[in-house]
């Protein structure tokens, strides 16, 4: 059979730099092929080279073969038509994919109707008919609503729609399901399967996650610094083990320490009932403001030098309790206790020792430090919390300690966030978190941001401290590779109740509630056993990230 | 910190705009600056038998029908426009932007005061509540500032809320709460140094209007006061000569104009370079 799509040697400058050198790649009718990198390794980049929306500067060599034609030399013109036509392309976030101002069947119908005869009419009949193959039947979901009325996973599955729209032979995806939850996940993974096997279109699958890859891919290339580097059908790929820029791209476990807790420890954090309120936006300005409980009455307790998992669906409250636990939100009813004393309190003296027994560090690296502070400063600001705050020369040793702790340099903190990679945030934020020595680290999806290498060394270096420092971690996470690696007990969280809770092996090995066993069995998992061979202790600078 | 090596026709090749406007704004602010100390007649004096000369030698701009040199004028009425423009805009800010951090702070009652009080400040017609202002206070310089300064109040604070409340969902900002911070010291300490830039630009914008602002006022006799020449008063008294004598028009309009011109080249420059997603630099 003809292939759908083959790269010849496909280069990609910008400036002096060589984003991609030679990359060779045919892409066979109904095969789905993995391209799998660390971030900045050039896949995404790959994608964009071969619709010709590299950025402007960039230099392209090589040939990229569509029907024996070379896209590269065909002029902006008849990109427009290939475009959607005959290449199909999904992003990762399905959000700004779509127009919030046009309803997905219309959004469907521009497609048809740019790219052919069919009538304005014709092209929303056929619109249902997209909608239908992609799993969204038109009796369910109707293609008169809007994009924020539809979940994320059903957003992505209208962007897959308008991306097979015209029936094209090869349909590119960039990360097309990091951005959702696992249980969505596996479903949008089975849609494109099924499309790739049924439809007999070429797929090029882009992601980060070595586990998707195995489950989906017919042969996977591992692209690094812009070269394939390793590139063969997956028995091949695993059997002969797996070559050393592959391997990390793999969510090594953790060599786990003993089990050293005594469940008879004391409770350094305690939330009993819990409820949170988010008010919805009015419906009148007559009517009473209606409301939405985001946790619902919520208890739990976090014991001294304990690693807590939390796990839960993207909105299922579990970012809300953590803001609540650290005061940054208000409860509506229920109560907090941090070393046994009430949390919030109007007291101010009381509520800064609270505080200083309960740090947290966020998601976004990118977001977690005004960009105009030095890292020695950004790191100094919970010394607010002491009564006292100690010396300037004193503050100034506490922080060369705390950086070098979480494995940076006491120089580092001259430095500018900006110039630091996302890992090395994540370390920043961690250093922040420890400087008032607190009894608990709340770490909010801390490392769902973050590429598989620079994850497995923020792990490391989680585990190692907490076997140094009798600080507990509450994990609130959506990954649950990240509860299995490094929580003792773990929490499942699902419209803002807790269903399930108890040791985490336990969890993992027999889980009881339906909603966890769905967890559970929708997590991609590699078809083969890694090593482990990530030391828990290594804290090195990760100079690569 | 690159952008302070790039040399200087490294910036006229990159924001053109910025350079010229810099330029023609620094020029009008020497020229005020001079006239403190010099200016080529006494703009007081008159000097009845050199009345409405056209521009020449001795007289560059002409004279008008007092014999001042309009020269001279256009100088020291530099000096009155800079002041009343900069002083409003200072009022602007230092008044308004504290009041729309506190807005975005205290979401709530706060809030809705604050941001109904500056509906109601713009629903008023700025020129109406001029002659309101003048009218009770009588007209001079300083009730013009007065004027123009109440009407950068809210430009200022709903710039200032609208700029912090992204600030106030960003992940440091919590962390600072987190540290224990008021939210008077996040306000000053987080939010306003990474809104600063807006504030600027918005400064330069509302400058030129306060420029042209006090023009307006003094045309219609509500701004500085004779003898103090200013250039709205000099085109209002232009009116009746502008037949015979265009140039007593023609100048303190051009002076206006390319003023204002350099100030929106220089605003618009400042957002396009402070704008961080154009900076190359960081």
């Amino acid at each position: 059979m003809e292939p759908a799509l083959i790269l010849k040697n496909l280069s990609l400058r910008i400036g002096k730099d060589l984003i991609l050198s030679d990359i060779n790649l045919t892409l066979q009718p109904g095969e789905i092929t993995g391209l799998v990198g660390r971030s900045g390794s050039g896949k995404s980049m790959t994608a964009l080279a071969i619709m010709a929306l590299a950025p402007q500067g960039a230099e392209i060599f090589g040939e990229v073969l569509l029907n024996g034609e070379n896209l590269l030399e065909k002029p902006e013109a008849e990109w427009c038509d290939l475009r959607g036509h005959r290449i199909g392309m999904v992003f990762q976030e399905p959000m700004t994919a779509l127009n919030p101002l046009q309803t997905i069947g219309a959004q469907i119908a521009e497609t048809i109707f740019i790219h052919s005869d069919a009538t304005k009419k014709q092209a929303l009949v056929q619109a249902n008919e997209k909608l239908r193959r992609v799993g969204l039947p038109p009796e369910e979901i109707s293609p008169d609503r809007y994009p924020h009325e539809l979940s994320g996973g059903q957003r992505q599955r209208v962007v897959i729609a308008i991306a097979i729209a015209m029936n094209p032979k090869l349909l590119i995806c960039d990360e097309p399901t990091t951005a959702l939850d696992v249980t969505t996940q596996a479903e949008i993974l089975a849609l494109l399967r099924r499309l790739s096997r049924d439809e007999n279109i070429a797929i090029l699958l882009i992601t980060h996650d070595l586990a998707v890859i195995s489950q989906m891919a017919d042969r996977i290339a591992v692209i690094k610094d812009g070269r394939i580097v390793n590139l063969a059908a997956p028995e091949a790929f695993f059997r002969n083990g797996v070559s050393e820029a592959a391997q990390e791209l793999i969510a090594t476990p953790l060599r786990r320490p003993p089990q050293k807790k005594n469940q008879q420890s004391r409770f350094i954090v305690e939330a009993r009932d819990v409820i949170c309120t988010y008010n919805r936006p009015e419906q009148s300005i007559f009517s009473s403001t209606p409301s939405f409980r985001a946790v619902d009455g919520v208890s739990l307790t976090i014991h001294e030098g304990e690693n807590l998992g939390l796990v839960g669906a993207s909105g299922c409250g579990k970012s809300t309790l953590a803001r609540a636990l650290l005061g940054l939100h208000p409860i509506t009813s229920g109560e907090i206790l941090i070393d046994d004393a009430s949390f919030p309190v109007t007291d101010k003296a009381a509520m800064r020792a609270a505080r200083r027994k309960i740090q947290i560090v966020f998601q976004d690296p990118y977001s977690s430090f005004n960009p105009r502070h030095k890292v020695g400063k950004i790191i100094a600001e919970p010394f607010h919390l002491c009564d006292q705050p100690p010396i300037e020369t004193d503050q100034h040793d506490r922080i060369a300690d705390v950086l070098e702790g979480v494995g940076l340099l006491a120089r580092d903190a001259d430095k500018y966030p900006h110039e630091f990679s996302g890992g090395q945030r994540q370390r920043i934020a961690i250093a922040r978190a420890l400087i008032t020595d607190p009894a608990v680290i709340v770490l909010d999806e801390a490392t769902s941001a973050l590429d598989i290498t620079a994850r497995n060394r923020v792990l490391a270096l989680l585990q190692s401290l907490s076997g140094d420092r009798r600080v507990s971690f509450l994990f609130i996470t959506h990954d649950l590779s990240v509860i299995r690696d490094i929580t003792d007990r773990t929490l499942v969280m699902k419209s803002g109740q807790i269903v399930e809770e108890g040791v985490t092996e336990n969890i993992f090995a027999k889980p009881q509630h339906a909603y966890t066993q769905a967890l559970i069995a929708a997590a991609p998992t590699l078809k083969w056993a890694p090593p482990s061979n990530l030391d828990a202790s290594d804290t090195s600078r990760d100079h690569v990230d | 910190m690159s952008i302070v090596m790039t040399s200087a026709r490294d910036w006229f090749r990159r924001s053109p705009g910025l350079v010229a406007g810099a330029c023609i704004t620094v020029l009008f602010i020497l020229m005020a600056m001079i006239s403190l100390v010099w200016t080529p007649y006494d703009v007081t004096a008159l000097d009845i038998g050199a009345r409405l000369m056209p521009p020449d030698a001795a007289h560059w701009l002409g004279t008008n029908h007092l014999g001042r040199d309009v020269l001279s004028m256009i100088m020291v009425g530099a000096r009155i426009s800079i002041l009343v423009a900069l002083i409003a805009v200072g009022i602007g800010l230092i008044i308004g932007v504290p009041i729309g951090l506190a807005a975005a702070a205290m979401p709530g009652l706060i809030d809705d005061v604050v941001m109904r009080g500056s509906d109601l400040v713009f629903a008023f017609p700025a020129l109406i509540l001029a002659i309101l202002i003048t009218a009770v206070f009588g007209p001079s310089a300083v009730n013009a500032i007065i004027a123009i300064g109440v009407f950068n109040i809210p430009v200022f604070a709903r710039l200032a809320r609208g700029s912090a409340l992204p600030i106030w969902k960003k992940h440091y900002v919590l962390s600072a709460m987190t540290a224990g911070k008021t939210r008077a010291e996040i306000s000053f300490e987080h939010v306003l140094p990474n809104i600063s830039h807006l504030l600027i630009v918005q400064g330069t914008i509302q400058f030129s209007l306060g420029i042209l602002a006090e023009a307006g006022l003094s045309y219609v006799g509500l701004g500085a006061q004779p003898p103090m020449p200013s250039w709205g008063r000099m085109l209002a008294e232009s009116q009746t000569m502008i037949s015979f004598a265009p140039w007593l028009a023609l100048f303190p309009g051009l002076a206006i104009f390319i003023f204002v011109l350099g100030l929106n080249l220089l605003g618009d420059g400042l957002r396009h370079r402070l704008d961080p997603r154009n900076d190359r630099a960081a």
